[in-house]
């Protein structure tokens, strides 16, 4: 490299840090309102990972009813549509914004329940392994119940439905790296969100909206309780956001004079959620990596 | 009566400063009339609707009250309310000509013709035969507040006697070939030129299409039903399933908080009753004692409102359907859906059985022998460390170490 091609990277990272650590340019422009928060809606898609939680020894019984009965035995369900909302309190705005941000959101996946087959109480049926990346299934003979004889996947189904609702809730430290679009004007904001998730969940079926479980409890007394619960985790959500507003500063101006929201931006980031209840086997995998796109609006 | 031919009268009355009483100013097709003409030299003028045991009917369904229920049961207790007003209404001092047909439009109690030739039929106490409790209130057409003049079905339903000695209780047939248009007709006055009260009725006694049952599906406690009925049938309004344990076919299934907020959306004359669908604006389906009728219609399976299953369904599609709950596991069923016309006609479908059977709650398989993850707190129970734990505690480490940082540097 020559001495002058060094001398121009010098001089042009030199005007870079001097743009960033500079304060913002003042202009004739009327000031922009104060901000101080942030909402976002976001949809992505998601699939809870039940059949990595803890104590299951290689089972998959997610998989097994909410998988698709011409899919792989063990083969992850479809992912389904999961919808977020972010509020955030933005604390800090010197260098890029820091804040905390509460969101939650709402994804649900129904799948026909599988019917308890001969004498009560009954056994469901076994899903195996089937041939050339199928599935099959095994239920108690009816003339010799210590034998399984081969079903159908209709054999095994029941007209009910059995529906799976996952609520995710996070609790989060957001910083968003606007500087390039205040002093730079390039309308591009890298971010990262951290902080705790806590997925509220719950089965649902064809007669009601929350069921029941039945199982042994400790004590060896039979116990019905409802199936539902939580499991605590990490949420990371690094993202790249465009800057809406932008791309047409004098409707953005007018849009945050009359409204007062300074900024709309589109963004896409990643959901990495590691929500397992830290590894408990009493706890449900509730994990999913992936990605999400929405608005946000900064006001 | 044509819409010009009702404006034109409703003009007429307006013009001679006659007030037009809330909720009757409509006349045509939602099963309300007019009163109009001259009895001697008062005027007399209003309108009519159906009403019954004292209260009126709901629009929506006035102008189609009377089915095959009503006729097999002898209906009686269905009204003509009819509310005079404007003054100075009076009948004849002696009552003399006040009498009531039922027919076609324009009755006329000269030849009890219509104007198209059709007959009309007097109502006496002794036609229809039986009709003994029938009666014209005759001092009433001399009041101003509303009156009832009792419709009995018969005339209007037009049974027809038939020889059935093995069910002697289908003394008649009940059976209009489809909807007909009615016009119950209270004349008052000199024979010569007698003022009417009309009200313009619909009536069918022909059943709707009885849907096919496709399927039955099995579930916890209870059964998905589905059902169809042929692309391009008509006239069906809702559904209503029912159904019977097989095992106990006299008892009831539904309990009785089941059947107390269920109303039954369909006429049956069954038993000495006339199962009566709600007509009035509370929505409530009621029962009239008709003993001696309606036994026949018994078997195999009674379009009985006690074994209703479910609430109303639309018929907002050809194939449809509900689950039936509250079903009792391991029992087998026998299942019918009725398919419901705007008379109120029900026709059943045939009967199919099925048997609810338990469902393995997805949950179960989570469970270990001792316990569910169904808790919503941090309860310790065993594991391996997870990545998110092992994230959390690099995450705290981390704010840690800035924390002391900072400390050190201030």
């Amino acid at each position: 490299m020559s001495r002058r091609s060094t001398a121009k990277i010098v001089t042009l990272a030199a005007t870079l840090a001097a743009g960033l650590l500079a304060p913002a340019r003042a202009t004739a422009m009327p000031l922009e309102s104060p901000q101080h928060f942030a909402i976002e809606i976001k949809l992505g898609p998601y699939v809870p990972h039940l059949d990595s939680s803890a104590g299951l020894d290689g089972r998959t019984p997610f998989s097994d009813q909410f998988g698709s009965p011409t899919s792989e035995k063990g083969a992850l369900p479809s992912r389904g549509l999961l919808t977020q909302g972010e509020f955030d309190y933005q604390f800090f705005s010197r260098f890029g914004t820091l804040g905390v941000g509460i969101s939650g959101g709402y994804y649900s996946i129904s799948a026909p329940a599988f019917t308890r087959l001969g004498k009560a109480p009954g056994q469901p049926c076994n899903v195996i392994a089937g041939d050339q990346n199928s599935r099959a299934y095994q239920a108690p003979s009816a003339a010799n119940p210590s034998m399984l004889e081969s079903k159908t996947y209709e054999q095994c189904i029941s007209g009910d439905t059995d529906k799976l609702n996952v609520v995710p809730l996070s609790l989060m430290l957001v910083y968003r790296f606007d500087v390039l679009d205040k002093r730079l004007h390039v309308p591009l904001i890298p971010y990262i969100k951290v902080g705790l998730g806590y997925y509220v969940w719950w089965f649902g079926n064809s007669d009601s909206f929350t069921a029941n479980v039945t199982y042994n409890g400790s004590d060896g007394q039979s116990r019905t309780e409802a199936a539902s619960g939580a499991s605590m985790g990490v949420v990371i959500h690094p993202g790249i956001a465009l800057n809406l507003s932008a791309l047409d500063p004098h409707a953005g101006r007018v849009i945050d004079q009359e409204v007062g929201i300074n900024r709309v931006s589109a963004f896409v980031e990643l959901n990495a959620a590691l929500v397992d209840g830290f590894g408990r086997s009493n706890k449900l995998n509730l994990s999913d990596t992936t990605l999400n796109a929405g608005l946000n609006f900064e006001f | 009566m044509k819409r010009s031919t009702l404006l034109g009268m409703m003009c007429g009355l307006a013009g001679l400063g006659i007030a037009m009483p809330a909720g009757y100013a409509d006349g045509t097709t939602s099963g309300t009339g007019t009163c109009s003409g001259t009895v001697g030299t008062a005027m007399l003028a209003g309108n009519t609707r159906l009403s019954v045991n004292g209260t009126l009917i709901q629009a929506a369904v006035a102008s189609a009250v009377f089915g095959r229920a009503e006729c097999e049961c002898k209906s009686r207790d269905i009204s003509m309310r009819v509310q005079l007003s404007g003054g100075g209404v009076v009948a004849p001092a002696d009552n003399s000509g006040v009498s009531m047909y039922i027919g076609q439009d324009n009755c006329s109690d000269q030849t009890q013709r219509t104007t198209t030739g059709a007959l009309c039929e007097k109502i006496t106490n002794a036609n229809p035969p039986g009709n003994e409790s029938f009666q014209l209130d005759l001092a009433k057409f001399k009041s101003i507040g509303p009156f009832d003049i009792p419709l009995p079905a018969e005339p209007i339903t037009a049974p027809r006697p038939v020889n059935n000695t093995d069910s002697p209780y289908l003394y008649n047939k009940c059976d209009t070939n489809g909807p007909q248009t009615r016009t119950v007709n209270v004349l008052i006055g000199p024979d010569a030129s007698p003022a009417s009260c009309k009200l313009p009725l619909t009536v069918s006694t022909s059943l709707p299409t009885a849907p096919t049952i496709d399927s039955i599906s099995s579930g916890n406690g209870g059964l998905t039903v589905r059902w169809s009925v042929p692309t391009g049938t008509a006239g069906i309004i809702s559904y209503q399933l029912l159904c019977r344990r097989k095992a106990d076919p006299t008892v009831p299934v539904m309990d009785q908080a089941f059947l107390d907020k269920t109303p039954w959306y369909f006429s049956s004359c069954l038993n000495g009753k006339l199962y009566r669908r709600p007509l009035t604006s509370d929505a409530v389906s009621t029962v009239v004692e008709r003993p001696g009728l309606g036994m026949g219609s018994a078997a195999p399976f009674p379009l009985d409102p006690a074994f209703r299953c479910s609430d109303r369904i639309v018929a907002s599609n050809n194939s449809l359907d509900t689950r039936i709950a509250g079903l009792a596991n391991a029992q087998e069923y026998e299942i019918v859906v009725a398919s419901i016309d705007a008379y109120g006609n029900a026709s059943p479908s045939d009967i199919k059985t099925a048997t609810p059977q338990d469902t393995q709650s997805p949950l179960n398989s989570y469970c270990s022998d001792t316990e569910c993850p169904n808790s919503f707190g941090c309860q310790v129970g065993p594991g391996a460390p997870s990545a998110a734990g092992a994230a959390s505690v690099m995450a705290l480490a981390a704010l840690g170490l800035l924390r002391q940082r900072r400390r050190r540097m201030s």
